[in-house]
């Protein structure tokens, strides 16, 4: 996954994921687990939101793991045609990626919900005052928190973008086990995925 | 996402954090993102954001390569930016440099670091097979990033990636991929052969010896808690933000001074690395 995430694609400064690959090959677990080390990895490198691993490993776990049987669904509905891996795999690639995508934006929309509604942070004492997120100042314009992000223009934008590399990563993941049931069948029908 | 240059520049720096424990790097890294979560005053995360350019420049690393490797998250930022535009361009601002100053931290630590010595130093957090994954994801990384390049060089020179050929250049590079996948594959077959064979009882990974606080590890944990000090100020005190002025002032005297020490006060004028 962190060798495919270093070839991007320059025009659009999309790159690969592969987190499918990785769930069909070692199974809904250790996928989930390798995404989790792969995301710790690249947020070290900058690659990624380090105060964010847990909900990156959570959405990209989720690609790993729904596409595991994604794929396997399709594998047994297409099992006649001789191109039923690379299409079964392109398949999962496209669905997961459209589930985590629509999970992330779910994920945005949760976001900004106001905890302190929840919890009753108390804003008298310290650390009520240092973590709430409501605004303290009465005349303070730019907080953020009276902000909302217009969720709907953020979702029409991420699944504008996001299309273009779903195709290119539905296309590329049909194309590698399509290359990987041929040479090493084992590795993606075997038991104990 | 350059890994070999990040794992170089960890490997053989020789600047005022490189020398600094492991531990006090993380702890003073943690110290700076809790003050990125808890601000939300544009005027203190430039601040941070200058405090940390400061650093990088005390790194003796090459300046714009880290500035432009811990750009990258902000593409992303740009998408929540543009989603809370509303006439003002503070909110979309101050968004986007939290994914600035996030990232810069991180990578500020990571090229002064070596990675075995971070995964260390975090080891008592985590569970063993995450640990043993970090350290054997690590030695594979670089060579499956040889292996890729190779294959790159050999689809190119043997023309299957030429130009407006996008379904059999993709396949090609597909076919590549699956390739890498399978030799990645039987290299850790056979390292776990090799192991097993020397004895591996299902730990590697070596604990970090404790150090007390060196002198040297005075100045990022000083930072960290500087840095940590002035969010809590800023989130606590109303009247903090009359004081953002001589604040982003003090961050640009200090940038000012790192690079004259670094460059200037300092004949090797940041190239330390290419030795």
């Amino acid at each position: 996954m962190i060798v495919g995430m270093t070839l991007e694609i320059v025009p659009i400064a999309y790159h690969i994921n592969m987190s499918v690959i990785a769930g069909i090959v070692l199974g809904p677990a250790l996928g989930f687990i390798s995404v989790f080390i792969v995301d710790l990895m690249i947020a070290m490198f900058g690659h990624g939101g380090f105060t964010v691993v847990g909900l990156n490993t959570l959405v990209v776990g989720t690609e790993a793991a729904v596409g595991f049987y994604f794929f396997h669904a399709f594998l047994g509905l297409l099992s006649s045609s001789k191109i039923s891996a690379g299409l079964s795999a392109a398949l999962a690639t496209m669905l997961s990626l459209i589930i985590s995508t629509s999970l992330m934006i779910g994920i945005v929309y949760l976001s900004q919900v106001n905890p302190e509604k929840i919890l009753h942070v108390d804003k008298e004492n310290f650390i009520g005052k240092v973590f709430s997120l409501g605004p303290h100042r009465e005349n303070e314009k730019h907080e953020m928190q009276d902000n909302k992000i217009d969720i709907e223009t953020f979702a029409k934008t991420v699944f504008f973008l996001g299309m273009f590399g779903w195709i290119l990563e539905a296309v590329i993941s049909g194309f590698v086990i399509r290359y990987v049931s041929r040479v090493r069948p084992d590795l993606i029908l075997s038991e104990a995925t | 996402m350059d890994i070999g240059i990040i794992d170089y520049f960890a490997n053989s720096g020789e600047g005022l954090l490189h020398r600094a424990s492991p531990l006090y790097k993380i702890i003073s890294t943690v110290f700076v993102l809790a003050s990125i979560v808890i601000t939300n005053d544009f005027i203190v995360l430039l601040s941070i954001y200058l405090m940390l350019a400061s650093l990088v420049i005390l790194t003796r690393l090459p300046f714009l390569k880290i500035i432009s490797i811990a750009a990258y998250p902000a593409i992303f930022a740009v998408l929540f930016a543009i989603s809370s535009w509303s006439e003002d361009w503070i909110i979309p601002a101050t968004i986007i440099l939290k994914a600035l100053c996030a990232a810069l931290a991180m990578v500020i630590l990571i090229v002064t670091t070596p990675y075995p010595s971070v995964f260390s130093s975090i080891s008592p957090f985590l569970p063993r097979v995450i640990l043993e994954g970090l350290y054997l994801t690590y030695r594979s990384l670089f060579i499956l990033l040889e292996l890729m390049g190779n294959l790159l060089r050999a689809l190119r020179i043997r023309g299957g990636l030429s130009p407006r050929r996008y379904i059999k250049n993709i396949s090609n590079f597909a076919s590549g991929i699956g390739l890498l996948l399978i030799r990645g594959f039987d290299l850790s077959e056979r390292f776990y052969g090799v192991m097993q064979v020397r004895g591996y009882s299902g730990k590697i990974a070596e604990e970090e010896r404790k150090r007390k606080l060196g002198h040297e590890d005075i100045f990022p944990i000083a930072v960290g808690l500087f840095i940590l000090s002035v969010s809590i100020g800023a989130r606590l005190e109303d009247d903090f933000k009359l004081y953002g002025i001589y604040l982003l002032t003090l961050s640009i005297v200090f940038v000012c001074c790192s690079a004259y020490y670094v460059y200037f006060h300092n004949s090797t004028r940041g190239v330390f690395w290419k030795r």
